[in-house]
């Protein structure tokens, strides 16, 4: 269960202006539940994203993680928070150049303290079909396969919550449905909780509830109760 | 293994390491390269101090020796014979003579060094005689010969009992003092043997009794006499202070007072009876200053001009180390950058906060260290080699010494120093929050304290090294100062182009655009690269330039110009009218004689000169200053009527040619400055005993590359014209044979008479000049080569963003030929830049140097120097064009991809 209490971020520009781009928000993501993030770019669904991964503190509020409050955590706490219970997947990848498919997964699972990394790096590459590009560097990956490789890393420690912003937004619309399908299947084989950033209504339409942020304050909820 | 621990840290480096292998050598190999360079310079020189002073004794022959100017005087022999602490003792007389072989067409002649010894030298170190003979033994027989001259002369060993008449003929003897004498041995091998750059010829052996025979042991003044001591074990500490008190005490004038003139004509007899009486007698006056000098002394004075020469070329060896830290600072911290972006996803993805630091900074320690030790094992195996390619200037005994210590604290802080430029690249690699950093790569700010501390650490280590390595700290700051005004203008200049650009870039080409646009990108690494480019180029230029106005003048020095090109000294007055004789009928020209009486400086104003200092100061004692040199040394002076013709007056007025006596000198215009005197001061002499006294009524300035006879100090004839004087002159001998002919006839009518080729000087000054140009132009090629690494590198390392700008730019339809374009435009700026920069101020430098140190009419040619900047140019073109070959060969689509 993550649970957000009035949370509030605010960003100080570069000029010294105050931008609020999250103001006191309120929600609570039941455990195992799949839940679409949507709204107008700008309007906050990555800074959510990024508070609810420790990778940003919040201004103001708490979020909440199975009764782990994340803002009582120092920098090492939080690291160690995301290795063993979060899969983060990003719209632009975010693959490590240098090395090969097996090696970015290998890589997670062992910050992640995965017995036998990498076996168990190959395991999820299978499952995720890239059996045959094991060795292959990002750049010789396409979109999808990129994808394919970053929800793979996400999923190597078993996570119990899995965050994905915007997923398919790089993707032709093919690869997307494939991408797409595979995080459900996966997130329903792990149990574990999905939020999802995305502009695609129907994507949204077929997870479990969905979050509608407008200018930082949620506009409407649905199926989260 | 756990995420948190250094060996995991350890793990990821390595990975890192075996995936970025190309880009992570280069870094290597930049260090190599500038630690080999300061290794190899700074173990070659640290080796010959060593060995100067391991060897010390061989050098000297002995212990100690008891050294005289002239002929030694035999109470101080007795006394030194009777003291309890002498084990044994040899006595040395060197001096320069003209030696010849060969008869009638196939005849030789030239000066040669000799060396006339008496009893067991040497003492200390070997002299080893081909055929395995004793020198003793040989030297019993006739004269032994260097193995140079007996190549060079075809000379051999005379057989036993061989008949006299016919030695010449066959190249089996030397005719000596008018005399024939049997070549008894040739050396192979001899540890006392200075480097031969340094003597006026080949050197022989005589016995002491035989070269007296001959009549060669006068009381000349290019004559030394030497006592070589070996002491019992032991008696060191208090026996060398004994000896040093018994040579002051004979230095005295043993008349103990000035004799008045008119004795001076007879004192020149006296001399000449002195050749007859060959037990010698002491020189009057201050001139038979006996000096003992320990062994570690004389290697500290022999030491000396090494070592200005080893800091000098140290000094290129670090500027060198320091351009290869820039080169490789400017790759480490790209790619240190190019990996902040992964660094930024393992945070993501939950990686401890240290990791980063952890894994990068071992991976950085681990290619500092590799780069450092490779190079510094270069350069120490390139040490090894080195003193056989500069064999001319090193002593034999030296020549195969036990390696000097490796650098290591010098390469220790030259890696500090890296670490700590490295230092803020290191801290921006998880200084930021990740998901801003991965947004849009935003560049992070380095935080201030850091970058302060980082790069302040790193200029005061640089600055500290280069004083540390520097001859002198004006030497040192002089080097700092250079290397701030050449950094500033190349950034400067930078700058102006890039604001020029800005101001006009609307109504500039597409090519051109795109040009300023690359460098503008990356401001900082086109400075490095411009700087150090400028800095290679301007060494490479001022060492050009230098040589040019240092040994241009001496190697031109031909005959034909109009100019003397032979030197005689030391012709006794009786011999004057037979030299000038002789000398025309031979080459057909007049002599340039000029009269010489030596003489000590007493008084200036009224200030009287300080005591000489008694001993050349050893490695940390401080060298007299150039005004108590100039003072205290043995002065030549001379006489003259009227102003010479290379000579012009620049303060006073020349006397007139009244027939009065006047009490008058006229003085150099930067002697005099030496010696602190002016216009109106009185002057007060030493002549042989005699005072004589004048008034600098006038200062001159002499152009000393007219070679003619020429003397700091002139005196009024009337002054000086019962002192006893030498002829010294100056003649043309255009051709080699003339000059041949005319070193056989002096060596036969007169061969007291020392001879200077000026042509053979030349071209031995002329070798060493090259020898230490070919040690500077191989460090500055290396300077340039590293700069070339520099800009291979930083291209490497900017190709991922250059890649993307070239895919971009073809996506949107740019055509080969524009992108090309670009390419030589920025290139071109970059080298062009540098290059123009570099060779105005090493022109200028080289100008001022010349001009106001060396008093050179200076010009710098500059066709060699546009040829040398071009090449730069162009290969910094070809290394741009190889480096960005790879970002223009990429498929556009794939490296977007690659985003
Ligand atoms: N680190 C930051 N500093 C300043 N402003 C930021 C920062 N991160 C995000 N913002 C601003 O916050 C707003 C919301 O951003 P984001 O959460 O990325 O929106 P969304 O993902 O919904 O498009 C934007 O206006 C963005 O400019
Ligand atoms: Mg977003």
């Amino acid at each position: 269960m993550i649970q957000l209490d009035h949370v509030t971020k605010v960003f100080e520009a570069p000029g010294g202006e105050r931008l609020t781009v999250l103001d006191a928000v309120d929600l609570l993501f039941p455990t195992g539940r799949a839940v679409a993030i949507q709204g107008p770019s700008g309007s906050g669904k990555s800074t959510l994203l990024a508070l609810m991964a420790g990778l940003e503190r919040t201004t103001e509020g708490r979020v909440v993680v199975d009764g782990q409050d994340l803002g009582a955590l120092d920098e090492r706490g939080r690291a160690a928070f995301r290795a063993r219970r979060l899969g983060f997947v990003f719209q632009a990848f975010h693959l490590l150049q240098p090395f090969s498919a097996l090696q970015n997964v290998a890589i997670a699972a062992e910050i992640a303290g995965v017995d036998r990394p990498l076996e168990r790096a190959r395991e999820v590459l299978r499952r995720v079909g890239l059996e045959g590009r094991l060795e292959h560097v990002p750049a010789q990956l396409s979109g999808g396969e990129c994808q394919r490789v970053a929800i793979a890393r996400a999923i190597v420690a078993r996570p119990p919550i899995l965050l994905a912003d915007e997923p398919t937004g790089s993707l032709d619309p093919r690869n997307a449905d494939g991408v797409f399908e595979l995080l459900l299947e996966l997130q329903r084989e792990l149990g574990s909780t999905l939020v999802l950033v995305t502009h695609d209504p129907h994507l949204a339409d077929r997870l479990q509830a969905r979050v509608v942020l407008e200018r930082g304050r949620i506009a409407s909820t649905g199926g989260l109760a | 293994m756990r995420a948190g621990t250094w060996s995991y840290a350890a793990l990821m480096a390595a990975r890192e390491a075996a995936r970025q292998k190309g880009r992570l050598l280069m870094v290597v190999l930049c260090l190599a390269v500038g630690f080999a360079a300061f290794a190899a310079t700074y173990g070659f020189s640290s080796r010959v101090l060593n060995a100067v002073q391991a060897e010390s004794r061989g050098l000297l022959g002995a212990d100690a020796s008891v050294s005289v100017q002239g002929l030694m005087p035999q109470a101080l022999q007795e006394r030194i014979q009777s003291d309890p602490a002498i084990a044994g003792l040899a006595q040395v007389v060197d001096f320069p003579t003209l030696g010849a072989t060969g008869e009638g067409a196939t005849e030789k002649a030239r000066l040669l060094e000799v060396r006339a010894v008496e009893g067991a030298y040497p003492l200390q170190g070997r002299v080893v005689l081909q055929g395995g003979s004793t020198l003793a033994a040989a030297l019993a027989r006739g004269v032994v010969v260097e193995g140079a001259l007996a190549q060079a002369w075809g000379l051999a060993v005379a057989p036993e009992g061989a008949v006299e008449a016919e030695l010449l003929a066959r190249g089996q003897a030397l005719r000596l003092g008018g005399r024939v004498v049997p070549v008894a041995g040739i050396v192979e091998q001899d540890d006392a043997r200075q480097a031969s750059a340094f003597a006026l010829g080949p050197r022989i052996y005589l016995g002491l009794p035989l070269a007296r025979d001959l009549g060669l042991v006068t009381a000349r003044a290019r004559l030394s006499s030497r006592l070589l001591l070996n002491l019992r074990p032991g008696t060191e500490g208090e026996a060398l202070p004994r000896l040093k008190a018994l040579a002051r005490s004979v230095s005295i004038n043993p008349e103990g007072r000035p004799r008045p003139s008119g004795e001076a004509k007879a004192r020149i007899q006296s001399h000449e009876e002195a050749a007859a009486n060959p037990e010698g007698r002491p020189r009057p006056s201050g001139e038979a200053k006996a000096r003992i000098q320990s062994h570690e002394e004389a290697a500290a004075q022999l030491a000396q001009p090494l070592r200005n020469l080893n800091r000098f070329i140290r000094q290129l060896g670090l500027l060198t180390l320091l351009l290869a830290l820039l080169g490789s600072w400017a790759i480490l911290a790209a790619f240190l950058d190019g990996r902040r972006r992964d660094a930024a996803i393992l945070r993501c993805l939950g990686a401890p906060p240290e990791l980063a630091h952890r894994s990068f900074g071992l991976l950085t320690a681990g290619l500092l260290l590799a780069g450092g030790a490779l190079g510094t094992l270069l350069g120490l195996l390139a040490a090894r080699w080195m003193p056989r390619a500069l064999a001319e200037l090193i002593p034999a005994a030296l020549r195969g010494a036990a390696p000097g210590a490796p650098p290591i604290l010098e390469s220790l802080l030259a890696l500090a120093l890296l670490a700590l430029m490295v230092a803020p690249a290191l801290a921006r690699l998880g200084a930021t929050a990740p998901l801003a950093l991965l947004r849009d790569g935003a560049e992070p700010p380095v935080p201030r304290r850091v970058a302060l501390l980082a790069w302040g650490g790193a200029a005061a280590l640089a600055a500290f090294l280069v004083l540390r390595n520097a001859p002198t700290l004006g030497a040192g700051l002089g080097t700092l100062i250079v290397l701030a005004v050449l950094l500033g203008t190349l950034a400067g200049l930078l700058r102006l182009q890039l604001g020029f650009f800005r101001r006009s870039a609307a109504r500039m080409p597409l090519g051109l655009r795109l040009a300023f646009g690359q460098l503008g990108a990356r401001p900082g690494v086109s400075t490095l690269v411009m700087s150090v480019m400028g800095l290679a180029l301007f060494l490479l230029l001022a060492a050009h330039f230098v040589k040019a106005d240092l040994v241009a003048p001496i190697l031109q020095a031909k005959a034909g110009d109009g100019r003397p090109n032979v030197f005689l000294l030391d012709v006794q007055p009786k011999q004057v009218a037979q030299v000038r004789a002789l000398a025309k009928r031979i080459t057909g020209h007049e002599l340039r004689e000029a009269p010489l009486v030596r003489a000590r400086l007493r008084a200036v104003a009224g200030r009287p000169v300080e005591e000489a200092a008694e001993q050349p100061k050893g490695d940390n004692g401080k060298e007299p200053s150039r005004g108590t040199q100039f003072r205290t040394r043995e002065q030549n002076l001379t006489w003259r009527a009227k102003l010479g013709p290379a000579e012009r007056l620049t303060a006073g007025r020349y006397w007139a040619e009244d027939g009065q006596p006047h009490a008058e000198f006229s003085l150099e215009e930067g002697f005099a400055k030496e010696i602190g005197a002016r216009l109106g001061d009185e002057l007060r002499f030493d002549v042989q005993g005699q005072e004589v006294r004048g008034t600098v009524t006038s200062l001159r300035r002499v152009n000393w590359q007219s070679l003619a006879p020429n003397f700091f100090i002139v005196a009024h004839p009337s002054l000086l014209s019962g002192a006893p004087a030498l002829t010294i002159a100056a003649l043309e001998a255009p051709d080699a044979p003339m000059r041949q002919a005319l070193q056989s006839a002096l060596a036969r009518e007169t061969p007291n008479v020392i001879v200077v080729d000026l042509a053979e000087v030349g071209a031995k000054v002329g070798r060493v000049l090259d020898l230490v140009n070919l040690v500077a132009a191989a460090l500055a090629t290396l300077m340039l080569a590293s700069a070339l690494l520099v800009l291979s590198a930083s291209l490497l390392s900017s190709r991922l963003g250059r890649q993307r700008d070239v895919a971009l730019l073809r996506t949107l339809g740019a055509g080969e030929p524009l992108l090309l374009r670009s390419l030589a435009w920025e290139f071109s700026l970059l080298g062009g830049a540098a290059a123009l920069t570099a060779g105005t101020l090493a022109w200028i430098g080289s100008w001022l140097y010349a001009r106001k140190v060396l008093d050179l009419p200076s010009e710098p040619s500059p066709w060699l120097a546009l040829q040398l900047l071009g090449l730069a140019a162009l290969l910094t073109l070809v290394v741009g064009f190889l480096g960005s070959w790879r970002a223009l060969r990429a498929e556009p689509l794939a490296v977007l991809r690659g985003e």
